[in-house]
């Protein structure tokens, strides 16, 4: 993975904690409601006003007394966990021409931009891996500082292990997440759902029995999504020693239906336990999927 | 630039094209990477890995079969040093195989095995080498040397006779198996003749000529260590025998033993004297009373031929005692000393031994101990001599009469029967000598017979007894030798005898020649007592011969052109002959030579002499072609095999 700070070009470099502030600040005004308000709901406090609250708790007395815009805080905006699991395996450091970085900063750009919305609402931020090397991965913690920590792990990521021949790791992984992650937490995957082991799907959709939100982002590249191959050509697996020559005349119909079908798969087996699947491209403009992403986890379609 | 080496560049390019298109052909098709390959339709990428597989098999047997073809090409390729008939013109060879099964050849090599078992192979090796049109004889090199096989093309039958060939105790005759196999291959139209010699060459080595011999296995001619007993003899209160030692390393610590067998193959130790630690020949003496009959020495510990170890014990050898019965006064010199006729008789060498006697013996026991009898002038017999010698005439003696003078006198009461009938007169005569024209079974020393200045002979046309004949006439024809058959023996009566006032007869070369015939027709009858290893043992025509040797009982026996039967063996050892129901025993003993000789010291460029294996190129064509055959045929297969497999799946796909 390259340094976010100082290997990528400075448009990513500044869109990154910019776009991701700016992303995060797009996208700040309802993260997420309480849906808990009316008589019975204790006063906590104020805090100062961010564009996008809802101006019913607007204290105009204070206003009025401090000439300061404050938001009267009520107990039932509770805190949530939200937890990234980041997919670093092999075929995540692909990169074809078409794009400008691999899925897998792709992807790391996202979680960062996400982290930093939820340590911007004052959510706890965790972080895991998939594979990869230097991939520290990081409990649950608050604040800005958590967010930095986000973004330099990361950053400290590369591209590494064989995920479709380690289905233990993967296991283990999620295990934690399940352990670390109460009700109402926010368990978000950003994978190319490629080479995972088939019990991937089935534990991360279990952790949404518990009142979690999961939500799995899939990240492509745009040369996986079109296969745009028009001569004969051998193909080269990232993970696992499969090797295909094939004639795209007659293969990309039969790839494009198989990639159908493990998209809808993945789609069908979360939305049955109240999750949802992104689909993104390293193309597409990440403040939208970031946004996609959260009207996910909201819970609205996507 | 050599064949070998075009042919090795041409598989190179047919071997490598193909590879390198085959790689080229794969690396235009760099792998591209594309995480989701897994997902692109299994049809083509199955078909591809089979493929890939089938395509290295069908790459792999189509270099095999180049690579055949090219090898075929360049054959002859191979080159390995054996013993192999070598072609300088390419053509047909005739081969006189000489195979040595004499004693030495029994010897055990430093390879463990025996010098015979290897010669044998090198045979067969060369058998195996030889094409459509090679000539082989085959030729034995024991004494005396034979022909196996004559020069034959029929090579099954050289096979087969070289299976029935056995190694034995004979001695070694290299002179006459080389005499032998140069007439084999004179005349054959063989331009390209070998003489090979599978022996030990331990013995006078032939000299090369125009035929080059060719000696290829130098691992005959190694050095041994070998004792051998030759000769044991039963004497009064001791045995005393013959050793002979190659090498003083071979007699150290070694004894000889008076053994006898028991049941089985037990022997019981009697006595023992221990060897001289010496080389040659030495005489070992073992004390023992009372020994049993049949008894062998043996030696104890281990050598480099154990064959020759072992040795039957004899009485003392009678060998060949001639009874003489003459007298003195007249048959002797002036100068003194014995008659002319023991004189002769001794001239003649071993194993012949002269007894005098006063008189023909009486008694039959008496005459026993002697296989010959010479009578020279007698005065006539009695009628018990008359008797004992007719009994021991039957029992296959040979009995010769010199009638002079005396016989003219003749007693009353006696007579010269069996020798010459009725009354018998001396006369005077003017013949020079003998027709020697009719004495060619003399040899060559008959010639001198036709000088014998007689002055007077006995007259024996009128005194034939009855189944006699004349074998032998004065040059004016009148009868000087009768022969008469008396059972298995046979009696001569000559009209002259020996002394020198009457005639030369005793002084002539060819009366030496009249006795070692009459002795040779002994030894035709009696056989001898003790005999080498190669002699060959003759028996009369009309006698029952049987034969037990130490393999048991043996066949007998070959008859030759005379009638006579004849036995030539190759064993050492105790023989049990019966001769019309009369049993007598034989011993054959091998020669102290055959055990003291080394084998020859051949050099390297020898004149006349090839020596060591030789390393030809050998022709493989003919299994190339097999293998080029199966390489192709597998080729087909495959592909037939494998053509309908990618059918298979196309149509599941």
């Amino acid at each position: 993975m390259p340094n976010l700070h100082h290997t990528l070009d400075w448009i990513r470099l500044a869109s990154l904690r910019l776009r991701a502030r700016t992303v995060a600040d797009g996208v700040y005004a309802g993260s997420h409601r309480s849906r808990r308000h009316g008589s019975g709901v204790e006063f906590r406090g104020h805090r100062a006003y961010v564009p996008g609250d809802d101006l019913r708790w607007l204290d105009r007395h204070a206003l009025m007394r401090h000439d300061r815009l404050l938001v009267r805080q009520f107990e039932t905006e509770t805190e949530r966990v939200l937890s990234l699991v980041v997919d670093a395996s092999l075929s995540m450091g692909y990169r074809s021409r078409q794009a400008s970085g691999s899925k897998l900063e792709y992807a790391a750009l996202v979680a960062a931009a996400l982290g930093w919305v939820a340590a911007s609402g004052g959510d706890r931020l965790a972080l895991d891996w998939l594979g990869g090397s230097g991939a520290a991965p990081m409990s649950a913690r608050g604040g800005r500082e958590a967010s930095d920590r986000l973004v330099g792990s990361l950053e400290n990521v590369q591209p590494a292990g064989d995920l479709s021949r380690d289905g233990p790791a993967v296991e283990r992984v999620l295990t934690r997440v399940a352990r670390q992650t109460g009700r109402g937490a926010v368990v978000v995957l950003l994978s190319d759902l490629l080479d995972l082991p088939e019990l991937t799907l089935e534990r991360l959709a279990a952790l949404a029995i518990r009142g979690r939100v999961v939500v799995a982002v899939r990240v492509l590249d745009p040369v996986e999504l079109r296969f745009p191959f028009s001569r004969p050509v051998t193909l080269q697996a990232s993970e696992g020693r499969i090797r295909v020559e094939a004639d795209p005349a007659h293969a990309r119909a039969g790839y494009l239906q198989a990639l159908e079908r493990v998209v809808r798969l993945w789609d069908v087996q979360l939305t049955s336990r109240r999750g949802r699947l992104v689909r993104a491209s390293t193309t597409d403009d990440p403040v939208a999927v970031v946004q996609t992403t959260l009207d996910a986890v909201a819970g609205r379609r996507v | 630039m050599s064949f070998l080496s075009v042919a090795a560049l041409a598989v190179a390019v047919l071997v490598a094209a193909p590879l390198l298109a085959h790689w080229l052909h794969g690396g235009s098709r760099a792998a591209v990477e594309f995480p989701p390959a897994r997902l692109v339709p299994p049809v083509e990428s199955m078909a591809r890995r089979s493929g890939k597989l089938e395509d290295r098999l069908l790459l792999s047997l189509r270099a095999l079969w180049i690579l055949a073809l090219a090898l075929l090409g360049a054959t002859p390729l191979v080159r390995c040093a054996s013993v192999r008939v070598s072609r300088s013109h390419g053509g047909s060879v005739a081969v006189a195989l000489v195979l040595d099964d004499s004693l030495s050849m029994r010897t055990i090599t430093r390879q463990g095995e025996s010098r015979w078992k290897r010669a044998m192979a090198a045979a067969h090796s060369l058998l195996a080498s030889t094409r459509e049109g090679d000539a082989f004889a085959v030729l034995l090199a024991g004494r005396p040397a034979r022909l196996a096989l004559g020069p034959t093309t029929d090579l099954r039958l050289v096979r087969r006779t070289l299976r029935s060939l056995s190694p034995g105790d004979r001695s070694t005759d290299l002179q006459g198996a080389a005499s032998l196999a140069r007439s084999c291959l004179e005349g054959l139209p063989q331009p390209d003749r070998r003489l090979v010699w599978l022996s030990d060459l331990a013995g006078e080595v032939p000299t090369g000529d125009k035929l080059t011999m060719w000696a290829p296995l130098a691992e005959l001619r190694e050095s041994s260590a070998d004792c051998g007993v030759i000769t044991a003899e039963r004497l009064v209160g001791a045995v005393k025998a013959e050793v002979v030692c190659s090498d003083a390393a071979a007699s150290q610590v070694r004894q000889l033993e008076l053994v006898v067998a028991e049941k089985g193959s037990a022997v019981r130790v009697l006595a023992s004297a221990p060897l001289a630690s010496s080389m040659g020949s030495q005489t070992v003496s073992i004390s023992a009373r009372d020994v049993p009959d049949p008894v062998d020495v043996r030696l104890t510990g281990t050598d480099d031929n154990p064959s020759n170890d072992r040795a039957p014990v004899v009485a003392v050898d009678a060998g060949w005692q001639v009874a003489v019965v003459a007298d003195p006064a007249r048959s002797s010199v002036v100068t003194g000393g014995p008659t002319l006729t023991e004189q002769a008789l001794r001239a003649l060498g071993p194993p012949i031994t002269v007894r005098p006697l006063a008189r023909v013996p009486e008694e039959h026991g008496e005459l026993e101990p002697y296989s010959m009898l010479v009578l020279d002038d007698p005065a006539g017999l009695t009628p018990e001599a008359r008797s004992t010698l007719a009994r021991w005439l039957r029992d296959g003696h040979v009995a010769l009469a010199l009638l002079g003078r005396a016989a003219e006198s003749t007693e009353l009461g006696l007579s010269m029967e069996p020798f010459a009938q009725g009354p018998l007169r001396w006369e005077s005569t003017s013949c020079q000598g003998l027709d020697v024209s009719g004495l060619e079974w003399m040899g060559p020393d008959a010639v001198t017979l036709s000088q014998l200045d007689p002055r007077g002979r006995v007259l024996l046309d009128r005194a034939k007894p009855p189944g006699a004949r004349v074998v032998g006439r004065w040059d004016d024809g009148a009868a000087w030798l009768l022969r008469r058959e008396q059972g298995r023996g046979v009696v001569f009566t000559a009209g002259l005898p020996t002394a020198v006032d009457v005639g030369d007869l005793g002084l002539r070369p060819g009366f030496l020649a009249l006795l070692d015939h009459l002795l040779t027709e002994t030894s035709r009858r009696l056989g001898p007592r003790n005999s080498l290893v190669g002699e060959t043992w003759s028996f009369a025509p009309e006698l029952q011969v049987k034969l037990r040797g130490p393999e048991g009982l043996g066949p007998c026996c070959d008859v030759g052109q005379d009638g006579y039967q004849t036995l030539n063996l190759s064993l050492a050892g105790r023989y049990e002959v019966t001769v019309n129901g009369q049993k007598q025993t034989r011993i054959v003993r091998p020669e102290a030579t055959e055990i003291l000789d080394s084998p020859a010291e051949l050099r390297e460029g020898q004149p006349g002499w090839l020596i060591g294996k030789v390393t030809e190129p050998i022709d493989m064509s003919s299994e190339l072609v097999w293998l080029i055959l199966v390489l192709g045929g597998l080729e087909i297969g495959a592909r037939l095999l494998l053509g309908g497999k990618r059918v298979a799946i196309s149509e599941a796909a």
